[in-house]
């Protein structure tokens, strides 16, 4: 056990250490970092100096150490568009969007697990093949397009929720309920195989043979053993929701990581661009870790090797 | 004596009919399948989009007339093509929806293509030496799919220019992991096995059994995989374009066409309602014909059509 968590941790910290490193040079790949800086007008005397402040001439191998040397001091550049630390901003902004997740992801595993089993119940049924294509539908849609559609009906059409921006409870339903969409699709046809399958075990014909209530077979041991799938599945989708999360909060005018992202990418605003990307790694990073334990706790045979 | 005449101890007509349901008539599962065969219509039609649209419509597309400024749908006084609406310049939204069709698939099948030779080489390889360099391949795969796909691309595009070229490339270099990874776990079962390790002693140079051996049993795995992969790619092209970083005007894709009638939601709800629905239903119909692919080639579920066919008869 202490095994296994110890080499998975080192395995993800290769990972990030491998990402940082791939950022670093990937921005030194593309020219000179005076040109992404700076303004296109820019004076000649202008750029020299600037180079020699930041000593720009200097080998790589020199750069790529007080690169890690700022790292290991948590100083990840300042905002030329706010004179702030870039890590300062990007954290502030990481609240609202983890609370964005937290709250989809909790919405959609709870769905998931209602539907899939209720599919589950009787594979291609009517009810399992209407859960089937809703859940592929919900897949298959473009997140952006079922957020402005949704706009258009609730917001400008009912008027029952506002369009954008945030302030109360209200402003969080349009952007939650797309959110909730795509893993919702994804992990209920995952719930409804994970069960089917564990539905066939000698163990759950042992379970109905002793007498257990429909009921607890369904929820209590069958979908026990589903878990580990459900568990990859949920962890993929926790990663991928920081795509969903740059074009809902644009769209919704979400003042979270996602939207930081992108306005730094308009306004070129490069050093936050980059502490995003170093701490968002750094965020999955622990992700992984929390998965990789619950994994252990959930499979004995993880636990015990 | 039927036993002589029958090893197997089944009657004729029941033995022929188990030997003509190994091979699946597909036509005919199709025809029992009406999401299947709703999915197999309209790729179809998106596959003549593709190849005619901008060839009989490319003109229809750009042409203005702003005296049909945002007209709503229905409005097909002037010529059908109005059926669903124009946008802000007078374009018939319907025209522009297929013309965008060649660029959208366009993209997402070189990049999806791209992926697939890629990450099926370099795993094939992987898997076939292992050692430092497998493992070496697998930490930079792993680093490359732990972190989010349109993050990269969005921090690769702004650094890149926003061309074709290069979109097809960021978006196949997120994929790559899941061809490599697929391909990789295929050989280390195949390189174990006998013909393999005949064709190592009858003196085959690595390259050759990863190309004649293996490679061949290797490519249907993959081939499964690039259907859903292809429209997970249309998905993420969609996101990026919406977000102006995809193909620059005047290449229009459906992302685009969506994002250019974001400012009219109120008034003209049209313009990015439907190259948004033609995202959606591309990308229901591909899963939903994977799906039922993947049922009737699997035998233990087959039995599910074989017994719509003969009705009473369980197997």
């Amino acid at each position: 056990m202490q095994y296994y968590v110890v080499s998975r941790l080192a395995q993800s910290f290769i990972s990030l250490i491998g990402l940082v490193i791939l950022v670093f040079f990937m921005i030194r790949m593309t020219g000179n970092p005076a040109d992404l800086y700076l303004p296109d007008d820019v004076s000649a005397a202008a750029r020299q100096a600037f180079i020699e402040l930041h000593r720009l001439d200097d080998p790589i191998i020199l750069q790529f150490g007080r690169f890690i040397g700022d790292l290991v001091h948590l100083d990840l550049g300042t905002s030329i568009r706010q004179g702030r630390s870039a890590a300062v901003i990007v954290l502030e902004a990481y609240p609202t969007s983890l609370a964005l997740a937290a709250i989809s992801m909790s919405i959609a595993l709870v769905l998931a697990i209602l539907l899939g089993v209720w599919a589950a119940v009787r594979p291609t049924g009517v009810v399992d093949r209407t859960i089937s294509v809703l859940s592929l539908a919900g897949a298959s849609a473009p997140n952006f397009w079922v957020a402005l559609t949704l706009i258009s009906i609730f917001a400008v059409g009912l008027q029952l929720v506002p369009t954008s921006g945030i302030g109360g409870w209200d402003h969080w339903i349009l952007p939650v309920a797309v959110l909730v969409l795509r893993p919702l699709g994804l992990l209920s046809q995952v719930v409804r195989e994970a069960v089917i399958r564990s539905l066939s075990a000698p163990y759950i014909r042992t379970a109905r043979s002793k007498g257990a209530p429909d009921r607890s077979i369904l929820y209590v041991h069958a979908l026990r053993n589903a878990s580990l799938p459900i568990l990859t599945m949920a962890g993929n989708q926790a990663v991928a929701f920081i795509n969903g999360s740059v074009v809902i909060e644009t769209i919704f005018g979400f003042p979270g990581v996602g939207k930081l992202i992108i306005d730094a990418i308009v306004q070129r605003d490069f050093a936050v661009v980059q502490a995003a990307v170093i701490i968002t790694a750094t965020v999955i990073f622990l992700l992984n870790i929390v998965i990789d334990l619950l994994y252990a706790l959930l499979d004995p045979r993880i636990r015990h090797s | 004596m039927s036993s002589t005449d029958h090893p197997l101890g089944t009657p004729p007509d029941e033995a022929e009919t188990l030997l003509t349901a190994r091979r699946p008539a597909y036509l005919h599962f199709l025809v029992r399948d009406p999401f299947a065969l709703a999915s197999a219509i309209w790729l179809l039609l998106i596959v003549l989009f593709a190849t005619l649209g901008p060839l009989l419509l490319g003109d229809a597309a750009t042409d203005m007339n702003l005296r049909a400024r945002n007209l709503p749908l229905g409005s097909i006084e002037n010529s059908w093509l109005g059926i669903l609406g124009y946008d802000p310049l007078g374009r018939s939204v319907l025209a522009r929806c297929i013309v965008a069709t060649q660029t959208t698939i366009g993209i997402a099948a070189a990049a999806a293509l791209a992926a697939l030779t890629i990450g099926t080489i370099v795993g094939l390889y992987a898997g076939y030496t292992g050692g430092r360099t497998g493992r070496v391949i697998m930490q930079l795969s792993d680093i490359v799919q732990s972190f989010p796909s349109l993050l990269l691309a969005l921090f690769v595009l702004y650094m890149l220019e926003p061309q074709p070229l290069n979109i097809v490339l960021v978006l196949a270099f997120g994929q790559i992991p899941i061809y490599l990874r697929v391909a990789r776990a295929e050989v280390l079962e195949l390189r174990e096995r006998l013909f393999v390790d005949a064709a190592r002693v009858l003196g085959a140079k690595p390259r050759q059994i990863l190309a004649r051996h293996i490679g061949p049993l290797v490519l249907p795995v993959v081939i499964n995989i690039v259907t859903i992969d292809f429209a997970l790619i249309m998905l993420s092209e969609s996101s990026l374009s919406f977000l102006g970083l995809g193909v620059q005007s005047p290449s229009i894709t459906w992302g685009v066409l969506v994002a250019q009638g974001r400012e009219y939601l109120q008034s003209a709800w049209w313009i990015s309602f439907f190259p948004g629905l033609m995202i959606m239903l591309t990308t229901l119909s591909i899963n939903l014909l994977a799906n039922w692919l993947r049922r009737v080639r699997d035998p233990r579920e087959r039995w599910r059509f074989d017994r719509a066919r003969h009705t009473g008869r369980r197997r």
